[in-house]
């Protein structure tokens, strides 16, 4: 055991939305050519036959304006657009064809290849240069937002590949129930009361007592009272605060502004890297839950099945029933710890001898190993999903070779 | 090392009129905060219409009565 996992005593996981990694992280293959970003070669094909490029053009907010389209079927046509489809491999091919159909505008559709300049986003890039970048982390499915996120809390969406997610009380415990069971200490902090969670038929309105709200977050770290585990859910929506301030959404979901995002994984990073103590004994994953249509160009791998099935009926696409045995398209993720190496590039299936695949069920099956050891009455997705704490050393980083960002 | 400066969008970035067929997520959202308000106690029912929200701003507002009301039922539910 490493020392950085000797003083490991808290587990922080933000989960941000919608972003694929070439989207957000692309641009930083030129710098550094381990990782798995973007050539500027890439291209799809749009609805008039002519290759759409990759372009660093992506703006902070209006431009993928309508919601591109990452219901399952819509996913499926990214994937497989141009190919007989799965079983065989995705060709990556079908996203700008795909965002046609919202609009009906080739040059609209064609924006979904943009991708962000690193100097547009300092906090997301400094942070995947400064620690350990993922070149293979995967959303669980090749669909929405509920059914991933479903495999950050539980490892499994139960046979879901959609928005309608009523599994509490069903046979695999979440990871928070397992952590307080046992002892432990988890929670998940919400922003706000208005934006809340989106675990409100699962755990909010069973388990409470598991939630705080992101002023909590703060005071916790401030006051050294992270529990073991936490979650942490960005604002969702636009809002007016009781005593009428305005809040911007910062869970970087089109189309809301993506620079808010930026100021918000800073806020988390900042709460944790200002107190020492916290600083030295946790590590902080930042993730996106799904790709949100938008262009990636890495096709997902294939993976142990679940144990469930999705009918056509429940896939949207005729004859194809879906064994959760592929993952979802690829989206940015990033381990922060003063004791993870600067500069880490975890290798994905790019590097067929040393590459990795993570995904969602990566998460819990990292803090069960962790806090709880052998731990059965979990899904197979999670049981096999690979864990990230060896990438804890025995060396900390000196202060000044971790950066801080202002507020 | 460097304080790293982090930009703050423009304050236009702020719509809470945002239609919410713009944004399936929070639409998807308020659907499921009126399956939990309809299993709240009676006397917690919020007695709102989730089909009557059109706007970001308006769904907060029903999510955060639904959510306070959640908050303030006695712990009957299990640990919570």
């Amino acid at each position: 055991m490493s020392v950085g996992l000797q003083n490991l005593q808290h587990i922080v996981v933000l989960m941000m939305e919608n972003r694929s990694f070439d989207h957000m992280l692309g641009s930083l293959r030129a710098d550094d050519p381990r990782i798995n970003g973007l050539t500027g070669h890439e291209t799809n094909t749009d609805t008039t036959n002519e290759p759409a490029p990759v372009l660093p053009q992506a703006e902070f907010q209006s431009q993928l304006d309508p919601d591109p389209d990452h219901a399952f079927p819509a996913v499926h046509q990214q994937l497989f657009y141009g190919t007989p489809g799965p079983p065989g491999p995705p060709a990556m091919n079908g996203f700008v064809q795909n965002y046609y159909a919202q609009e009906k505008n080739v040059s609209h559709s064609r924006k979904i290849m943009y991708y962000f300049p690193e100097s547009k986003l300092p906090v997301l890039t400094t942070l995947a240069k400064n620690y350990a970048l993922f070149n293979g982390w995967f959303s669980s499915i090749p669909g929405p937002t509920l059914c991933n996120r479903a495999f950050a809390h539980y490892g499994t969406s139960f046979g879901n590949v959609g928005m309608n997610v009523f599994y509490y009380s069903k046979q695999y415990l979440s990871i928070y129930e397992r952590l307080v069971n046992a002892g432990h200490s988890a929670k998940l902090y919400y922003f706000d009361t208005a934006s809340s969670s989106l675990e409100v038929v699962n755990l909010l309105q069973n388990q409470p007592a598991l939630f705080g709200t992101y002023d909590q977050f703060l005071e916790d770290c401030q006051t050294g009272n992270l529990p073991e585990y936490s979650f942490i859910e960005p604002n969702y929506s636009d809002h007016a605060e009781t005593d009428g301030s305005e809040q911007i959404a910062s869970d970087q979901h089109p189309d809301h502004d993506v620079q808010q995002g930026e100021v918000f994984i800073s806020t988390v990073y900042n709460a944790i890297r200002n107190n020492p103590t916290l600083w030295k004994s946790t590590a902080l994953l930042v993730v996106y839950d799904e790709h949100g249509g938008i262009f990636d160009h890495v096709p997902p791998p294939s993976c142990v099945p679940d144990g469930f099935s999705a009918a056509p009926d429940q896939t949207q696409v005729p004859g194809l029933t879906f064994l959760f045995d592929r993952l979802g398209v690829r989206v940015p993720a990033i381990l922060i710890s003063p004791w993870v190496a600067k500069g880490t590039v975890v290798p994905g299936p790019e590097d067929p001898v040393n590459g990795r695949v993570f995904e969602h069920a990566s998460i819990p099956a990292t803090a069960t190993s962790y806090f709880l050891g052998t731990y059965a009455a979990r899904s197979p997705r999670e049981l096999q999903a690979k864990t990230f704490l060896d990438l804890l050393t025995d060396q900390m980083r000196a202060e000044d070779d971790c950066p801080v960002f202002g507020s | 090392m460097a304080i790293i400066p982090v930009p703050k969008p423009n304050r236009s970035a702020y719509n809470p009129n945002r239609p919410l067929r713009s944004n399936a997520l929070v639409a998807a959202q308020v659907q499921h905060f009126a399956e939990a308000d309809k299993n709240l106690p009676a006397e917690f029912q919020t007695g709102v219409e989730a089909a009557t929200i059109q706007t970001e701003g308006e769904a907060a507002t029903y999510i955060r009565k639904v959510t306070e009301a959640i908050h303030r039922i006695p712990k009957v539910r299990g640990a919570g």
